[in-house]
């Protein structure tokens, strides 16, 4: 088994930047790492879902060791620029005021009677009984302030010793502006999904970790530097022409193998000699890489912690940054700490990847003010990753629709003679490493069933 | 022993045991705590910390923005009853952050992302330029000159291939191998200003591209994304 590798590490997209690692991008530009020793950032992927077991499965088995990642934090922020005269507010908070509201409107129907065709007598008293306490409302069925809303939302005085003041309930977002807000949307689409039901989790130490235990363990297999130039295959095996990946026009090297697990991203592998089926070829053109930007920001404290009392979690808003992510380890330490200051799709992320790596930062820095005032005085230093400007991947993750799944996937994975191709694009779990692990675990079961049959 | 006081504004946990006054204290650990959540009190953080504000002038039935935010970080308790009853200040000096329209340090990102006083992103503009620097340049490089990696984006600049307005806008609305469609995040008119820039301004080809161009090529296409992460 002979692993090429065009990087001079192992890994690929599952990569941690660290205190004084440096890159340069598509264009020319130097991004460094100047962070504090010990702090990090994840360009890629940075938290691992419960259900992706065969992630689990290898970390477990290399022995990379994990900790909690902090999804869900009740005290962190659903930020809306021209809702609350731009404050953000606390996701518990807006999560219990919209559990709140809703029962009660719900209540109101099934007391009128409005649901008397759909729920009978019995049914009814005991989803007037549930919504009550669901929603946490009074006797008569009402959303309003009282002690035990408190107990659910959260206190304006909270409960103390001795001759400490008399706890007070917070006041519920008055129902108007909440919907207004469109914070509602925020629940549904970042938090209720199954993608990011805690428990989640981390590598102790980055993302990284995962691609430094598969280096490890594969080590005496790879070739690194290794730039694949052809892949031709014939009636028995396949030849690989390769070459220094840093300097490509020094000779060409060949390898030679009975099969060849093709592992490269279809924004590149589309641009090899490839002699694969036509049907194929489409198919791996049908594939798009979508676009993404990531910016770490150091500070020299942790001010979300100190000041606001947010430890972990994700802060979402409607500014270009689209989320604001907190750290999930070291919390309590004093000193720096590293956010996630900026990460999204779409349109916001074409303009992030325009921009220089100086300019990233700057305008993370810019909108994540509107949110946290102390950046101004605390910033340290930044990075930032912008998927399309990668040398090595051209885009973040390959886009798949209902249609061309349907047209191309199939033969997308499916073994062509001696090759078959890997990787989150060959899964039905796109831009998730386990995606990754499952498309190479099923491809090599189909290439050892395949090689038995040949004898 | 110096009796701590537990004090939000000045929290402090010298210890020192100079004084002759003896405590008893029985049945348990000494609960003198340090309140670390409410350093934002303390004096050497004022310069990014509001020195005690005012908040803003409670009516009947209004709604305090601030409140989520001062009272999810220290909630009151530890204020004494006689400290609760002054006007509240908020734990952020967010008055040190003017409005995003008023702030001179926002202006170029304000041009940037159009529409994010508005708190919406999306590429807004007709200018086939601005339109260019915002999507394309991102891989095909400021200058249409495009780049090289383990793959390459191809220049846009000096390329035969833009001769066709209608091949440009094809892409555009299409996508091509890697690249994706932006037929859903830009408008007709849109994509006509781009292809113009792209034939014209980095190539000197001379057709005049109109919205109807690409209303003619436009057609219902498959959503084209999955929501991953």
């Amino acid at each position: 088994m002979t692993v090429l590798e065009y990087q001079n590490r192992g890994g690929g997209r599952s990569w941690t930047l660290n205190s004084g690692d440096k890159y340069t991008e598509l264009g020319g530009a130097e991004v460094t790492c100047d962070f504090e020793k010990g702090n990090y950032f994840n360009g890629g992927p940075w938290r691992l879902p419960i259900h992706h077991y065969a992630v689990f499965h290898y970390c477990k088995k290399f022995g990379v060791a994990l900790q909690p990642f902090i999804q869900t934090n009740d005290r962190a922020y659903l930020h809306r620029t021209n809702h609350f005269n731009g404050a953000p507010q606390r996701l518990g908070e807006v999560q219990n005021d919209i559990r709140g509201y809703v029962s009660e409107l719900l209540s109101k129907a099934v007391n009128k009677g409005s649901l008397d065709s759909t729920v009978n007598k019995e049914d009814k008293e005991k989803l007037l009984e549930g919504l009550k306490g669901w929603g946490v409302l009074d006797t008569n069925y009402r959303y309003v302030k009282s002690h035990e809303t408190g107990k659910h939302r959260g206190y304006s005085v909270y409960p103390g010793g001795g001759l400490m003041p008399d706890a007070k309930p917070s006041t519920p977002i008055p129902m108007d502006k909440l919907l207004d807000s469109g914070m509602w949307s925020d629940i549904y689409t970042n938090y209720t999904v199954h993608v990011h039901q805690p428990t989640m989790f981390q590598p102790v130490g980055g993302m990284g970790k995962i691609g430094d235990a598969f280096t490890r363990e594969c080590r005496e297999m790879i070739t690194f530097n290794a730039k694949v130039t052809k892949i031709n295959q014939d009636e028995t095996g396949v030849t690989i022409d390769y070459v220094d990946s840093n300097s490509p026009d020094n000779e060409v090297k060949t390898v030679r193998a009975d099969w060849c697990i093709c592992t490269i991203l279809l924004s590149i592998l589309t641009q090899i000699d490839i002699n694969v089926s036509a049907p194929m070829k489409q198919a791996m053109a049908a594939v798009p890489y979508d676009s993404s930007y990531k910016v770490g920001l150091e500070f020299k404290r942790r001010f979300w912690e100190e000041d606001e009392w947010i430890y972990g979690g994700i802060t979402y808003t409607d500014l270009p940054i689209t989320q604001i992510s907190y750290p999930s380890q070291d919390m309590f330490s004093s000193g720096s700490g590293v956010l996630l200051g900026a990460y999204g799709f779409g349109e916001a992320s074409y303009k992030f990847n325009s921009l220089t790596p100086k300019e990233r930062i700057n305008a993370a820095l810019a909108y994540g003010k509107r949110i946290h005032p102390q950046y101004t005085k605390e910033f340290r230093s930044g990075t930032s990753v912008a998927w399309h400007r990668i040398p090595w991947s051209l885009g973040c993750y390959g886009i798949w629709s209902e249609s061309s799944r349907e047209q191309y996937y199939d033969t997308l994975c499916e073994i062509n003679h001696r090759i078959v191709l890997a990787g989150e694009h060959c899964s039905h779990i796109p831009a998730w490493q386990e995606g990754t692990i499952l498309s190479g675990m099923d491809a090599a079961k189909h290439l050892h069933q395949k090689a038995k049959k040949l004898g | 022993m110096n009796i701590v006081v537990v004090n939000p504004i000045k929290p402090s946990t010298s210890l020192s045991s100079g004084k002759a006054i003896t405590m008893l204290m029985v049945g348990g650990s000494i609960a003198l705590t340090m309140l670390s959540g409410c350093s934002q009190y303390k004096a050497e953080n004022v310069a990014t910390i509001a020195n005690p504000q005012t908040a803003p002038m409670l009516f009947n039935n209004s709604f305090d923005n601030q409140a989520s935010r001062n009272q999810g970080a220290w909630g009151g308790v530890y204020m004494s009853r006689a400290e609760l009853a002054e006007p509240t200040s908020n734990i952020i000096d967010v008055r040190s952050i003017p409005k995003m329209s008023d702030d001179a340090s926002m202006q170029k990102w304000l041009t940037k992302f159009e529409g994010s006083t508005q708190g919406k992103t999306g590429f807004f503009t007709t200018n086939g330029k601005k339109l260019y620097d915002d999507s394309c340049a991102g891989c095909h490089m400021q200058k249409g000159e495009g780049a090289q990696g383990a793959g390459y984006y191809p220049p846009l600049a000096n390329n035969s291939k833009m001769q066709s307005k209608y091949y440009i806008i094809s892409v555009v609305i299409n996508g091509l191998r890697g690249m994706p469609s932006f037929h859903r995040m830009m408008s007709d008119e849109q994509i006509a200003a781009v292809t113009q820039y792209v034939h014209s301004n980095l190539n000197n080809f001379t057709d005049i591209v109109t919205t109807a161009n690409v209303a003619q090529l436009r057609h219902d296409f498959p959503p084209g994304s999955d929501p991953s992460e």
